[in-house]
């Protein structure tokens, strides 16, 4: 810790260069950004390489296997499984990104608030998440995502709900290690108010863990995600999210089983990308594991 | 210790009555009716009235909340389902063995075969066997494990004819959901178990053990393994709770009908008594399975251990949810 | 008297047209044994007359039970969770309701007439307010308790205080047993005329003895008055029944149709996923399988639509019909409740048969007005008065209503989360899309649909399904009953329909006095010139079973009953 603590009041540009001069001669690191970085401009693309209508019906070409016309085939409306891909991941990674950053942002407010009043607050906060994460944050989703319905927002906000109590106790952890820093003691010895003093000084220096964390939470995120729209709880169709998509083909496991390799395929292949991705960023940061 | 244990069961205690109010309220609260959902389209709203009146939904909230604490935890009854009247706790007690079985076998497997297979990697690293092993659990933790389930049953029930796919019998019903369930699972701890045996192999202590001429093999297995056990334990019983969470997707997918099924099947039907105490039974579970983690990571680590015994407090670090 | 028997026998017999001969001879009191099981034979196989396989094994049915098999294995695609009907009535207990208990009376199929169980004839009073029952006087249940008219009663009361009851509470005020052996009914006034009370009443309860009732044993381990007693009940897999020997009705002619023994043994396993169902079928885990789902019928028939060698397949249609109905609430912001232009080019646009082949192939047959052709008063004339598909018709419509004028909105297709609905909506959505009209799906789990559906600002259009287990007419004036619910306090039907002229219709329709064709054909011409509700399909359900198995039988609601099935001398189940 000790090389990361000095230079932690300067922070900011030095400390991520740092860590991208790692990033970048790390073979995992780039398979997994360009995994992701591929798959997010597809996925932003897609209105304009998606060779169909991604609702388009053309019943007539209903359940066909992978062409020439159809990459990846058609589902069982006719619709081009491809374009349904490449629309779906919109649907899919937005839906990790939205609710890990949902669950981060409130996370990152009670853990603050938390960590810098300590006392009573600190007490009540952390035994709401107590309870919180004594409920198996899958489980918890699950139950909220029921509660709420299909929708996008809500399953978002299902999903970042499981989020909450494991990252607000990261950063809590974090907070409570800086709090006593001397910047923070200077800060508070000049009259800051409380509010300018977690939100200028004790949460830019804390987010570092929350982001190695949220890397690896996104891969989580993503499956998560899917599972969730397989059990019909999530985002459905027609909207072509992955694991809808996925549910809507397990009918046709026998028979067209084409149906599920792919959106499957998508699922686990942007989920190797955040994995990795998350791997070598928390490598990168960790001191420990620095050679 | 003994001590401590009373102290942290005590401390149980009002986390898990918030989570019974909080789940209460969630159900409470979310739109469905369950009188009208039981008693189906063709009931009038006088019908529906009585029966909302029979299952008590007319009271006020608080009356209700209170009723359903003092029978869940001072009658220790989880009470009667709404819509086949059967007793929750004789229903749960007949499932959760399935849940239970699934989860349990699946954790077996991730300790024996994962922990082992990541002090391997670790040792052996930047070798082609570690570079190949990292890879396999990178892709091991990338695959939805209901997809990964969808394929077995693909391959081996519907194309190979090998096992039964669906529902309940005899052993061969539960190895691909166990197999399904498990490879994610050793991954995951291939992976954990690689990470903490590298911190420690590159400790100073072993640094120094190494500079006293101790053969390798006595480095790692005296003095690095006991230590990287310390993080590995502490992971265990987060991944006996994922597991568990596991579970409730993987019923589905093989129509299991464990825990799982039957708590997404009442949130859907808004059988408040059964998704309550399914909620409630398996927080106690979670719980207890976090204490018991805590309790092996004492006998491991003797600082924690003194720190138990001097009745400090524990400061917890999240690290259940090591994901 | 003699007029409202002879309506009521006269609707249900239209199902089947050569059974109507026999309906007219309706005598003062229905007996056992005018209900011959040949007419009700006829008319299952009318109401499967659209495939050929159907009318040769229902004949078989109709032969006495040769050979008794030991055993016999159902594959089932839904949960049991509870043998007692008194708590609910979910799927997998109506499946196992004619095996386990017996009720007074009951009906062997859609718009038969009723069959004696328990009751042995019964009589409804001229001014249709009471209806007496005369039981037999030797019944006892599986334990061998004697049941007497006053359990009969109790049976009724008791199931009526549950709230459960549903089906028969609407009618019923009171029950009481005047000697040992007669039961009599009084019914509530408003409803003592409506054409299907009686014979839901008289099938709508099982019965039980009083003093050994048991309400915590009973859901999973119920001692009924059935042909079969429960051996074992694993929660969630499987509920095994074992014949009882001394079922208390010793002559088998008096036994209604759906009272069999001609298995030892009957095994019903849960297998909910089709593909597995299909599979355990084809792998001899099981001998039949409730259900077959349009993508797995190929392996057990062929294009033509006969079994493949080494099984038995046969379709059975049901009682529901899938529709799509428009939102008619005048002020919750629907935007097709005040144009009629709008509503007509949707149905138009919408081609039905595209829908129905492509998500339901032969499981389903295209459903012509509100309707599916198994109702007695069905017509079929309506094939061809119904609005059919026709672009251009419904671009005319869609130019002449008020939908490009009010700035082509979003309209609002609600659909519970299946499968099936989900397709259909999104079906919808396409076509609709193509004559100019914007549609968003929004689906919702059962439990959110049962509570948004009748939440006017919701949707504009719905996806439900609707069936009677009595006639269209009963189903037509549930539908538009102001009971069942009601919007900002204003009592409301099913669509949000106000009180008019399309209550009226129904009402005159389902009344014993005036009901007829033409009351039933008003009803449709209304709805569908006024384009307020459309059916897209009934469904058709398929059993197969392994050929040792001669042939199938299915109750009213086209449920599987294997203890019916006729087994050939050389039949070996997969339990044996």
């Amino acid at each position: 810790m000790s090389a990361k603590t000095k230079k932690e009041k300067k922070t900011g540009v030095n400390q991520w260069q740092e860590v991208f001069n790692i990033l970048i001669h790390n073979p995992n690191a780039i398979i997994g950004f360009v995994i992701v970085a591929v798959l997010i401009i597809l996925a932003i693309i897609a209105p304009w390489i998606s060779p169909y209508d991604y609702l388009e019906m053309d019943l007539m070409a209903a359940k066909q296997g992978p062409s020439a016309a159809h990459l990846f085939g058609t589902d069982d409306l006719g619709r081009d499984i491809l374009s349904r891909i490449l629309y779906g991941g919109r649907y899919s990674m937005s839906l990790g990104f939205l609710s890990v950053g949902c669950g981060a942002l409130i996370a990152l407010v009670i853990g603050a608030v938390a960590g810098y009043f300590g006392g009573w607050v600190d007490n009540l906060l952390m035994r709401m998440m107590d309870v919180l994460s004594a409920i198996p944050g899958m489980l918890l989703s699950i139950i909220v995502a029921a509660a709420l319905g299909t929708a996008y927002h809500d399953t978002v906000i299902a999903m970042a709900i499981g989020n909450v109590a494991a990252l607000s106790r990261i950063l809590r952890a974090q907070i409570l290690s800086i709090r006593e820093k001397e910047y923070v003691q200077a800060a508070k010895a000049s009259n800051c108010s409380s509010f300018r003093i977690i939100f200028s000084h004790i949460i830019p220096n804390s987010v570092m863990p929350m982001i190695i964390n949220c890397t690896s939470r996104l891969a989580a995120a993503l499956l998560f995600c899917a599972s969730l729209s397989f059990i019909g709880l999530g985002v459905q169709p027609p909207e072509p999210e992955w694991g809808a998509m996925l549910a809507s083909a397990r009918g046709y496991i026998r028979t067209y089983p084409y149906m599920l390799i792919s959106p499957g395929l998508f699922i686990a292949v942007s989920v190797v990308g955040f994995t990795l991705l998350g791997d070598s960023l928390r490598d990168a940061m960790d001191p420990k594991l620095r050679k | 210790m003994g001590k401590y244990i009373v102290k942290r069961l005590l401390m149980m205690i009002p986390v898990i009555l918030a989570v019974a109010i909080l789940i209460f309220t969630i159900m409470t609260f979310v739109p469905g009716n369950p009188a009208s959902l039981i008693l189906g389209a063709d009931a009038t709203e006088e019908q529906i009235r009585i029966k909302e009146h029979e299952l008590g939904l007319d009271q006020p909230y608080l009356v209700r909340l209170g009723s359903f604490l003092k029978q869940t935890f001072v009658e220790l009854d989880f009470g009667r389902s709404y819509w086949t009247n059967t007793s929750v706790t004789e229903e749960m007690m007949e499932r959760f063995p399935r849940t239970l079985a699934i989860a349990g076998f699946a954790m077996v497997f991730t300790t024996i075969i994962g922990i082992p297979l990541g002090i391997f990697t670790a040792v052996h690293e930047g070798t082609f066997a570690d570079r190949i092993g990292v890879l396999l659990c990178v892709v091991g933790v990338s695959m939805p494990t209901f997809w990964l389930a969808m394929l077995f049953v693909l391959l081996l029930s519907l194309k190979l004819k090998l096992l039964p796919a669906q529902g309940m019998g005899g052993v061969q019903y539960y190895v691909m959901p166990v197999i399904a369930q498990s490879l994610g699972g050793i991954s995951g701890m291939v992976r954990t178990a690689r990470a903490s045996m590298l911190e420690v192999v590159r400790a100073d202590y072993v640094t120094t053990a190494r500079s006293k001429g101790l053969s390798e093999r006595k480095v790692i297995y005296e003095h690095a393994l006991p230590n990287a056990m310390l993080p590995i334990i502490s992971v265990l019983g987060g991944q006996l709770a994922n597991q568990l969470g596991g579970a409730l997707v993987i019923e589905q997918v093989f129509s299991i009908p464990g825990i799982g099924l039957y708590l997404i099947n009442a949130v859907n039907t808004r059988d408040y008594p059964v998704a309550q105490s399914s909620v409630v039974f398996l927080s106690i579970l979670f719980s207890l399975i976090v204490l018991a983690t805590d309790l092996c990571y004492a006998a491991v680590d003797p600082m924690i251990r003194a720190q138990f015994t001097q009745g400090g407090k524990k400061k917890k670090k999240g690290k259940e949810e090591n994901a | 008297m003699r007029k409202v028997i002879a309506a009521v026998l006269a609707l249900t017999m239209t199902a089947s047209l050569c059974a109507c001969g026999g309906g007219s001879s309706a005598s003062e009191t229905t007996t056992a044994a005018a209900a011959d099981t040949t007419a009700a034979a006829e008319t299952t196989a009318a109401a499967a007359a659209d495939t050929t396989a159907a009318a040769e094994t229902t004949a078989a049915a109709g032969e006495a039970s040769g050979t008794r098999a030991k055993t016999v294995t159902l594959g089932m695609n839904t949960q049991i969770s509870t043998l007692d009907p008194y708590n609910g009535v979910s799927t997998g207990t109506i499946y196992l309701t004619e095996a386990i208990h017996d009720q007074l009376f009951s009906a062997p199929a859609l718009g038969a007439p009723i069959e004696s169980e328990i009751g042995k004839s019964y009589e409804i009073s001229e001014d249709n307010k009471t209806i007496t029952v005369e039981i037999y006087d030797y019944v006892h249940d599986q334990a061998g308790n004697e049941i007497k008219a006053s359990d009969v009663a109790w049976s009724y009361n008791t199931y009526l205080a549950t709230g459960n009851a549903t089906g028969i509470a609407k009618y019923l005020e009171n029950v009481e047993a005047s000697d040992d052996t007669h039961v009599v009914f009084h019914l509530k006034e408003a409803t003592c005329k409506e054409t299907s009370a009686a014979d839901a009443i008289l099938t709508g309860c099982v019965i039980y003895n009083e003093a050994a009732y048991d309400a915590d044993a009973y859901a999973t381990n119920p001692v009924g008055c059935g042909p079969y007693k429960v051996k074992e009940f694993v929660t969630g897999a499987s509920v095994t029944l074992e014949r009882d020997p001394n079922y208390w009705q010793t002559d088998e002619s008096l036994w209604a149709s759906l009272k069999a023994q001609n298995v030892d043994t009957c095994i019903f396993k849960i297998i909910l996923e089709d593909a597995q169902l299909a599979l355990a079928l084809e792998t001899g885990d099981v001998d039949a399988v409730n259900y077959v789902s349009a993508d797995n019928l190929q392996f057990f028939m062929d294009d033509a639509g006969n079994a493949l060698s080494g099984y038995i397949i046969e379709p059975f249609s049901s009682i529901l019909c899938v529709n799509v109905s428009f939102n008619m609430f005048p002020d919750a912001g629907s935007k097709v409740a005040n144009d009629k232009n709008l509503r007509l080019a949707i149905e138009w646009a919408i081609d039905k048969e595209g829908i129905t082949q492509t998500i339901m192939g032969r499981t389903a047959s295209v459903s012509y007005g509100y309707a599916t052709p198994l109702y007695g008063d069905y017509n079929p004339a309506w094939e061809t008065q119904d609005i059919g598909f026709d672009v251009e018709k419904a671009k005319a419509y869609l130019a002449e209503s008020d939908y490009v004028k009010n700035g082509s909105p979003t309209l609002v297709i609600m659909t519970e989360s299946n499968e099936v609905k989900t397709k259909a909506a999104q079906m919808i959505q396409n076509y609709c899309k193509a004559i100019g009209i914007n549609m968003e799906v929004k689906t919702a789990d059962t439990a959110l649909f049962d509570n948004y559906k009748y939440d006017f600002s919701e949707w504009d259009l719905k996806i439900d399904n609707n069936g009677s287990r009595q006639s269209l007419a009963a189903m037509y004036s549930t539908f538009l009953s102001h009971e069942h619910t009601s919007y900002n306090g204003v009592p409301t039907s099913f669509n949000g329909a106000p009180e008019g002229e399309m209550s009226k219709l129904c009402a005159i329709a389902n009344n014993v006095d005036t009901n007829s064709q033409q009351t039933v054909d008003d009803v449709f011409n209304y709805y569908t010139e006024n384009a307020i509700i459309y059916g897209l399909w009934g469904s058709i359900n398929y059993i197969a079973a392994q050929d040792g198995i001669t042939g199938l039988k299915v109750q009213a609601l086209a449920y599987a009953q294997p203890w019916a099935f006729t087994y050939s001398a050389d039949y070996k189940g997969v339990a044996d």
